[in-house]
Formats: structure tokens, C-alpha cells, sequence
């Protein structure tokens, strides 16, 4: 269902985190890893033709997860790229914020855990 | 007599030939690794112990256990040739260069290869220190003591003798050898002195009582005082086969010795006695062990040999024994009559025994049914019906399968309490003969008059019930149909060999799908699952000592009357039948019970059951206390785990990341084993019991680190219970212990304090807020020119709810960081695809618990600040 699978935080150590959990639960064997949202943008940016699935954080200080969404959004890519908001934010506010954009899957609160994963599983990579 | 009576009671019958004994053998077919059998000892536990040229066994009457170099790596070589029981609650083992002490398990072995030079092991004893006696074939004796060999001396020098046996007496190592007796007083040990003639070759030394008794090889069994003086006992011409190897001492302190051709003498003071096993004639007994209940004899060829009394007589007739028995009357008169599958019926009295055959006009001999009616006795076959005048011993009248009325298979013979004697045909439904002798056919459904039948019972409520192959259950009130029954019954189950009524006037059916009871109208199935001995039941009989016997292809079965009655009041899936099982092992000549025959079984008048078998006749005699012995021989034996095998002697420890043990354990008995089942349960994980049968072997895996009590319970004989403790600990990883888990528990205790304190402020900006809101309306309602005030305030407000989000946020990034990589370590050892090591794991969760801590103080000092410069 898609090509290809990113993880986009800065934290490196929820990175390694992110990546193990995708990869034990085997929602995928190989995600692609970026601690600069800047550097995932370019990506995106060179591969449009990917389906890809994103797993975003929100809280960066390069850029943010919303202002990662918003680029998305004007190269018109909201078709194609699917997002799972991961944060470590627990307000409200950003959970119903995330609800605005039709391309955000679900809102995870951080750390990714295997009942997520397993709910993930059922509902796209069955 | 009773079965408790105990072994040599039973010994005195057998010498006389009148009892019946049941003989199991052991031998390379079933689980001995050779049929010759060199040494032979009982341990303390209540194994048997044999020593073979190919590996020791441990036997414990169900299980032998073979310890090989192969199999158990401490061993040095295969071949063993004597056992010495040791003061240390276990066995010597003696090979020709190595020493193995048996203690449940091979426990210990000592090598002396280096040590003895061109010479083996041939005989030991121990001291009341502890010191081993060591002698070998060439006349040299040393002293083993703390793991240290010190030779001693050598007999005689250049001409040194066979040492055979050896025992401490009185301060004195007695030395047998094929050169005569030596005593070497332990304290002086350097010379031997010889006490008898050098022409004597002894083979073997027994303490008896105050004495020692002497097997001297061509010579004769003696006892030697404490003055060395020899008295023959028995003269080696008197017995000229004996194998003084085998000379042994009960435990009821008789001694026993066997012959080179399977005979077994009690030698006693005066009198010789012989116990005669056919099975063994021939063959060579080189070892005796006599217990209380048993007979374990050692042969050259035929293994091990254990004999018990028989508690299921055989009926002895030389015509007889062999026969494929059909169905057994005992008549008005007390006469057996006998049927048999191919050789007519016999009619057996107290002195006499009476063929009836071809030539004494019986057209056919394949006896089916028997009956006695009007002083006459019925004789139904395979092939038509006779009448026997039991007095003129004469054939009176048949009907046979070419007359008008042509009878074919008679299947039963049944005289109903009407004085009509009722009769059934194979595929040709029910008749009855009326007072005068004429045959009548009963009205019945069509359908029926085509079936046949092979059982009928009369009930005490006046029916009279007909059980069929395939059509159920008939039944007829004063000679007319009532009704048939249909049974929940597969095809080919649907066989009905027996029907009876219990006290309660509840009716059961023997079938070929197991027992079934009709109470209040619904038919309930007792089978195998339930742990009935098979699936056909032949017979049910009731005897005076609230016991119901039941015969099946596979012998006999015993269940308590309350058994049944606990079946009535909860007839679950889940029962589980408590009852004895009589077979062969309990003397039955053969297991298999007939069926398809009228009647079943025979009860003469002392209330013995009479059971035809395909091979004879098996007796059982019901007042007997049947097989209720009491045996406490549980064992713990080993355990396993990883590569590790361990003796079991105490609480156990399973080492940490033993994902799997198996604990094994045996349970000894020699005459019942199969009687016995268990049980298991470990506390600590389950309440209920879990029913193993006869498996002696328990596997857990995947049991979370911690202590357990593992309980087994065995169940003899359906009533006896014992349960057996085991304490378990496993052994826990570091990150499983409750160290961890506790500063777990303090982290997060840590971390709660500092939400809380944390929600705490912003329920106080709340509080503010509201406090806040009133003060402006107050305000506001005042002095409308405060607006400006309170859109301050306002704006500050909303200040501090962002510095709470953001608050929020930063001490979350470090702690959800800390969270993950401790689920993560938790896991490490479920995931593969790690790239990472523990150390280094352990050394981010330290650098997110420190940044954690950076955040709240940070948090602290803001709202410090908060508090005094604002509102």
C-alpha cells in the first residue's frame, strides 16, 4: 500500500525507537530516518511519485510537524503521502488540530507502542 | 488367603504347587539392554538395581532406566558385575577398572585404570568408617579411603587368588577366595591369615543372623561361628547344580539360592525346599532378592523374572485351561457347565468332568447360549439347539437348522420368572417355549421379528428387557411388546451385550460404546474418556462387597458402587472413573473376556465370579482384598533443563534464561504399577489439578521467574491419594528481578510527584483565572475604565496556559524517551533487529532521566518566578 515508509524526528534516540518498533512489529523492513524535517521535505520533494507513509513528530526546531504538513499540502501531495502524527504532546489542542488535515492517519502520543502498531497493521497492512 | 499376607506365605503354596503365581519378564525386549543379569540389589529407595555386560539399570516396576558410558558421561565402561549395597543410601557398582556409587542416579564414579595393572575389580566392602575394602582377581586388596587408594597386600604372592567376597566381621576383613578363606585383622593389615583349607573355592559370603554363611563352590552351603568353625548347612551332593553366586537372604531372613536350571531352594535347618517356575526351567538364576511381596530373580538369557502372587484364580482342568471358553452355567446342582468355542460343552463336578461332543450328539460344538429349564439343560450353538438330560448324561432332543422350525445361532436362553424359557435367533427376533414345551413367537413390531439379540434381563418391576445389534433396547411386560428404546449410540457401537438394574432400579447397558445408564427417562454415556477400561462392556455383576465388575477385551474392571453413584448425581464430561483394573499382570491367563455368548459371566454359590476367556478360565473371588496395597515409594528423580540434567535431592533452582524444565519422577511398585496415576498442579500458577495418567515426566515452559511448589498427587487403585512437594525457584534475569522492577516503581513514583506538582500549577492558573474573572467584573461593573486592566490580565492569562503546553511538552520529550527505551529493554531479548546494546540503552535512559531533571528544575525556577512577579 505504500513504497516507501519515513520517520521524521529529532530526538535520535525516538528515531532508533520509531525504527525498531516499525521494524519487530513488521509494519516495515526498512523505514527511511530523518532528524531534520528540512532534509525529509527535500526527500519528499524528490520523490513525488512515492506513496509514502510519514511518521511525524511536531515538536522540532528546525521546523515544525504542522509546517512540515503545510508544505506537503502546497506541492498538492496530500494524495499520496499519509501521515501519523507521533508526539509527545498530550494537549488536546494539538489532537483536533491534527484532525484538520485529511492526509493525518491518526495522532500517536510518543513512545510508538505495539498496540499501535498492531491497530496500524490491521487497518492498512492487512 | 489375603494378598497381604505377604510373600512367603504365598512361598509355602507354591513349594506345594496349589497356587497361582503371575511371572513378568524383563529382558532385552523391553527394556534391558541384556538378558543376562550379573548382579542384582535392592537400594534403600526401592529401586532395583541389575548390573549387565552392557550398562547398570535402575527398574522401579514400571520403567527401567539404563545408565551407559553413551548416555551418561561420568561412566568409564559398560560392564558391570557386582552390586555392594553401601551404608550411604545407595550402590556400589563394581567394573572391571571403575567404581560408580548408584544413588537414584549414577551419582559418583571413581577411576582406578591407572591403579590396577594387568587385574580388574572383583570385590568390595565397606567399613564402619567408611573406608572401601577394594579386592581384585589376582589376590590384591586395597583400601579406598577420602578418594585415596592405598594397596594394602597381595595374597600369597606369586600364587594369588581369585577374590571373590570379602566381609567385615568382628574387626576381621573375611577375604573368599578359589583358594580358601583369609581373615586380616583390620587393625594390623599387613598379613592374612587363612582359615580354612586352601581346597576350598568360596564363591560367596553372606552375614546371617550371628554367623557368616559360606557358599563354597563343589561343596555345599556352611555356617562359620565366631570362631571360624565351618557347619554344613547343605552338601553340594545333595544339590549338585547349585549357583552359590546366587546364594541370598530374604528379608524375612531365609536363605535362598538358585540352581544352573531354574530351580529356587529355601534352604532351611532342616528341610530343603523347592519353588518351581516352569517359565524358568533351564535357565540359569544367578541372582535372588526376596521382598515382601515379591520374587526378582536374575537368569543367564531370560533377563530379570519378577514373580507375585496371582489375586485372579485360573481354572485348572487339563481340558480346559487352553480352551477358547464361551459361555458357563452353574446349575441347580452346583455342576459347571462349560461351553466352548470348538469343543462342545463340559459338564464339570466335583470329581468329574463330562464331555458333551460330536459323538455324544451334539451336531454342533461352538457353544453359544446356556440354559437350565425343567430339570434339563439347554444347550444353544451355532447351529441349532440341544436338550441335555444332566442326569442320563445323554443328548434328549435337538432342533436343528434343517427342521420345520430351523434354528440356526441360538445368541440366549433366558428362563423368565413365568416359568417360559425365552429364546433368540440370530436375525430372526425373539421366541419363548411355553409351559408344555411348544415354541410361540411374541407379537412385535415387523421390523423386529428380523433382529437379533443378545442379551436379556429380567428387571424386578416385571420387564423383561431384550438388548439387540442395532435396534436398541426391547422390552416386553407379561410376554407382550411395549416399546423400543433407541440409544445415543454411534453405528457400530449400537451393540447391546449386557443390561442390568442398580439398586435404585435405574437401568445400565454394557455396549460396544461403553456403559450406559437410563435415569429419569435420559440415557447418560460412560466411556473410555471417563476412564472406563473399554469402550465394550460384556458384563456388569454385582457382588456383596459394594463393588461392580465389569469385563471387557482388556480384562476386568472394579468400580466402587459410590463411583457409580457419583456418575448418577454428575454425569459431566469431566468425570473421571476411580476403579481397578485386573488383567494379566494380576493373573488372568488371558485378558480377553468373551462376548456374543449367554450368559456373560457365572457366580457360584460362594460368590466367586467364573469369567470365559478366549485361553480358560479366570476366578475371581470378590471378599478378597484385592490389590490395596499401600506403596510410598514417590521419587523425585531428575531434572533437565538447557543441556543440564540434574539429580533432584531437595528445593530446586532453574538457572535464569531457561525458557523450558522437565521434572521427572518415578513411583515404585512392582505389583500394581499400572493402578497408579497422577496428578499435577503448580502452586503459584494454577489451583486445579491437571491429570497426567501414567506419565512420569512433567514439562513447563515459558513459567515467569519466581517460587512455585510444585505438587504431584498420585492415585492408587481409584483411593489412594499422596501428594508429593517440590519446591521451584526460577531464577530470574536482571531485569526481571524485583531490584529493577522497584527502581522502575521509584522512577515512575519520581516522575508522578513532578506531574502532579506540575498539574498542581496549572489548576493555580485556573484558580487564578477564575479568581481573576470575578475581581474584573467586580471591577468592571465599578469602573468600566478598568477594561484595559482586565485585557491584560487576559492576555497574561493566555501566556501562562503557553508556557504550560510548552511545559508540558518539554518534560514529555525526555520521558517519553526514557519510557520506550525501557519497554525496549524489557523486550531487548524478544527482538532481533537491535543494533544496540544494553550498555548503551542503559546510558540513553540515564541521559533522558538527567534531561528530565534539567527540564523540572527549570520549571520550578519559572514558576517561582511566576509567583513573584505576577498577578
Amino acid at each position: 500500500m505504500f513504497d516507501e515508509v519515513l520517520v521524521v524526528d529529532d530526538n535520535p534516540s525516538i528515531l532508533f525507537l520509531h525504527e525498531l518498533m516499525l521494524v519487530e512489529e513488521c509494519i516495515v523492513e526498512n523505514p527511511k530516518l530523518f532528524s531534520n524535517p528540512k532534509k525529509a521535505l527535500d526527500y519528499i520533494r524528490g520523490h513525488k511519485q512515492l506513496k509514502l507513509l510519514i511518521f511525524l513528530d511536531i515538536n522540532m526546531p528546525q521546523m515544525s510537524g504542522w509546517e512540515l504538513l503545510e508544505a506537503i499540502h502546497q506541492m498538492e501531495l496530500n494524495e499520496n503521502i499519509q501521515v501519523i502524527m507521533v508526539s509527545s504532546s498530550i494537549s488536546k489542542a494539538d489532537k483536533l488540530k491534527a484532525k484538520e488535515y485529511s492526509n493525518v492517519l491518526d495522532y500517536w502520543e510518543k513512545p510508538i507502542a505495539e498496540s499501535h502498531c498492531n491497530l496500524l497493521k490491521e487497518r492498512y497492512f492487512k | 488367603m489375603s494378598a497381604s499376607d505377604g510373600f512367603f506365605n504365598f512361598s509355602q503354596k507354591l513349594s506345594s504347587g496349589k497356587t497361582d503365581y503371575v511371572i513378568q519378564f524383563w529382558n532385552n525386549t523391553n527394556g534391558l539392554p541384556h538378558n543376562t543379569i550379573y548382579a542384582m540389589e535392592k537400594d534403600e529407595f526401592g529401586f532395583v538395581w541389575l548390573a549387565t555386560e552392557e550398562g547398570l539399570v535402575r527398574f522401579d516396576g514400571m520403567e527401567t532406566k539404563v545408565y551407559t558410558k553413551e548416555n551418561t558421561e561420568a561412566l568409564k565402561e559398560n560392564s558391570y558385575y557386582r552390586l555392594f549395597p553401601s551404608t550411604r543410601k545407595g550402590i556400589w557398582a563394581a567394573g572391571d577398572y571403575s567404581l560408580v556409587f548408584l544413588q537414584k542416579n549414577v551419582y559418583q564414579v571413581f577411576d582406578f585404570f591407572d591403579i590396577f595393572e594387568n587385574t580388574s575389580l572383583a570385590s568390595l566392602t565397606e567399613d564402619n568408617n567408611g573406608n572401601l575394602w577394594i579386592g581384585t582377581r589376582h589376590g590384591s586388596i586395597y583400601k579406598f579411603k577420602n578418594g585415596k587408594v592405598e594397596e594394602t597386600l597381595t595374597l600369597n604372592g606369586e600364587k594369588s587368588p581369585l577374590i571373590n567376597d570379602m566381609v567385615i566381621d568382628q574387626g576381621n576383613l573375611l577375604i573368599a577366595t578359589n583358594k580358601g578363606l583369609y581373615k586380616l585383622p583390620l587393625d594390623q593389615k599387613d598379613t592374612a591369615e587363612r582359615i580354612t583349607e586352601d581346597t576350598f573355592d568360596i564363591v560367596r559370603l553372606k552375614k546371617y543372623k550371628d554367623h557368616i554363611l559360606v557358599g563354597v563352590h563343589g561343596s555345599g552351603i556352611y555356617l562359620m561361628d565366631a570362631f571360624f568353625d565351618l557347619q554344613l548347612l547343605l552338601s553340594d551332593s545333595e544339590l549338585p547344580d547349585l549357583n552359590y553366586g546366587s546364594l541370598s537372604i530374604s528379608h524375612e531372613e531365609r536363605v535362598l539360592i538358585g540352581s544352573n536350571n531354574g530351580e529356587i531352594f529355601e534352604v532351611g535347618p532342616e528341610k530343603v525346599r523347592e519353588w518351581k517356575f516352569k517359565e524358568i526351567e533351564d535357565f540359569n538364576v544367578r541372582n535372588i532378592l526376596a521382598d515382601e511381596h515379591h520374587l526378582f530373580i536374575g537368569t543367564v538369557g531370560l533377563g530379570l523374572a519378577v514373580i507375585h502372587q496371582a489375586e485372579i484364580k485360573q481354572f485348572k482342568d487339563h481340558a480346559l485351561s487352553t480352551q477358547n471358553i464361551r459361555p458357563i452355567l452353574i446349575d441347580s446342582r452346583g455342576n459347571k457347565w462349560i461351553g466352548t468355542a470348538s469343543k462342545g460343552v463340559f459338564k464339570v463336578s466335583e470329581n468329574s468332568a463330562i464331555g458333551f461332543r460330536k459323538p455324544e450328539g451334539l451336531n454342533n460344538e461352538n457353544i453359544v447360549s446356556l440354559a437350565e429349564w425343567k430339570d434339563e439343560i439347554y444347550v444353544g450353538t451355532r447351529a441349532g439347539l440341544h436338550i441335555i438330560d444332566p442326569k442320563a448324561n445323554v443328548v434328549k432332543k435337538k432342533y436343528l437348522p434343517k427342521d420345520d422350525f430351523p434354528m440356526e445361532v441360538v445368541y440366549t436362553l433366558h428362563l423368565s420368572r413365568d416359568d417360559k424359557l425365552w429364546f433368540t435367533l440370530a436375525g430372526r427376533g425373539i421366541y419363548y417355549f411355553d409351559e408344555k414345551g411348544n415354541i410361540q413367537q411374541p407379537t412385535m413390531p415387523e421390523h423386529l421379528t428380523t433382529s437379533s439379540f443378545i442379551s436379556i434381563y429380567e428387571g424386578e418391576n416385571g420387564l423383561l428387557y431384550f438388548g439387540a445389534i442395532d435396534q436398541g433396547l426391547v422390552i416386553f411386560k407379561d410376554g407382550i411388546f411395549q416399546e423400543q428404546l433407541q440409544l445415543p449410540l454411534l453405528p457400530g457401537e449400537q451393540v447391546v451385550y449386557t443390561i442390568t438394574q442398580d439398586r435404585d432400579g435405574d437401568l445400565w447397558l454394557g455396549t460396544q460404546g461403553g456403559l450406559l445408564l437410563l435415569k429419569d427417562g435420559v440415557w447418560q454415556v460412560l466411556n473410555r474418556s471417563h476412564g472406563l477400561i473399554a469402550n465394550g462392556i460384556f458384563s456388569i455383576i454385582r457382588d456383596n462387597y459394594k463393588h461392580v465388575w465389569i469385563s471387557s477385551n482388556f480384562g476386568l474392571q472394579r468400580i466402587p458402587e459410590s463411583e457409580l453413584k457419583r456418575f448418577k448425581a454428575n454425569p459431566s464430561s469431566d468425570f473421571y472413573l476411580n476403579a481397578t483394573i485386573f488383567d494379566e499382570t494380576q493373573g488372568m491367563g488371558n485378558e480377553e473376556t468373551n462376548s456374543y455368548i449367554f450368559p456373560n459371566v457365572a457366580v457360584d454359590a460362594e460368590g466367586q465370579i467364573w469369567y470365559p476367556t478366549i485361553r480358560g478360565i479366570s476366578i475371581v473371588d470378590p471378599s478378597k482384598e484385592f490389590a490395596n496395597r499401600s506403596y510410598e515409594h514417590f521419587q523425585w528423580d531428575i531434572i533437565r533443563y538447557g543441556d543440564a540434567m540434574l539429580d533432584i535431592s531437595g528445593d530446586i533452582e532453574v538457572p535464569a534464561g531457561n525458557n523450558w524444565f522437565i521434572i521427572n519422577f518415578s513411583h515404585i511398585d512392582y505389583l500394581n504399577p499400572d493402578q497408579t496415576v497422577f496428578y499435577y498442579r503448580l502452586n503459584g500458577l494454577k489451583e486445579d489439578w491437571v491429570f497426567v495418567g501414567q506419565k512420569r515426566e512433567l514439562l513447563f515452559s515459558n513459567l515467569k521467574p519466581g517460587n512455585y511448589t510444585l505438587e504431584v498427587r498420585s492415585l492408587s487403585f481409584g483411593n489412594q491419594e499422596k501428594t508429593h512437594e517440590l519446591n521451584i525457584k526460577v531464577v530470574p534475569f536482571f531485569y526481571q528481578t524485583w531490584a529493577f522492577k522497584i527502581l522502575l516503581t521509584f522512577f515512575f513514583i519520581f516522575l508522578g510527584a513532578f506531574i502532579y506538582r506540575f498539574t498542581l500549577e496549572k489548576k493555580l492558573g485556573k484558580k487564578l483565572e477564575y479568581m481573576v474573572a470575578i475581581r474584573s467584573k467586580e471591577l468592571s461593573e465599578a469602573n468600566k475604565s478598568l477594561k484595559n486592566s482586565l485585557l491584560e490580565i487576559e492576555r497574561k492569562n493566555q501566556a501562562l496556559k503557553e508556557i504550560n503546553w510548552q511545559q508540558s511538552h518539554m518534560i514529555r520529550g525526555p520521558l517519553t524517551e526514557a519510557m520506550g527505551l525501557t519497554k525496549l529493554l524489557i523486550k531487548f531479548d524478544n527482538y532481533s533487529y537491535i543494533k544496540k546494546s544494553k550498555q548503551e540503552i542503559y546510558d540513553r535512559i540515564s541521559k533522558a532521566l538527567e534531561e528530565l531533571d534539567e527540564v523540572v528544575r527549570e520549571m520550578n525556577e519559572k514558576s517561582e518566578n511566576l509567583e513573584k512577579n505576577d498577578v
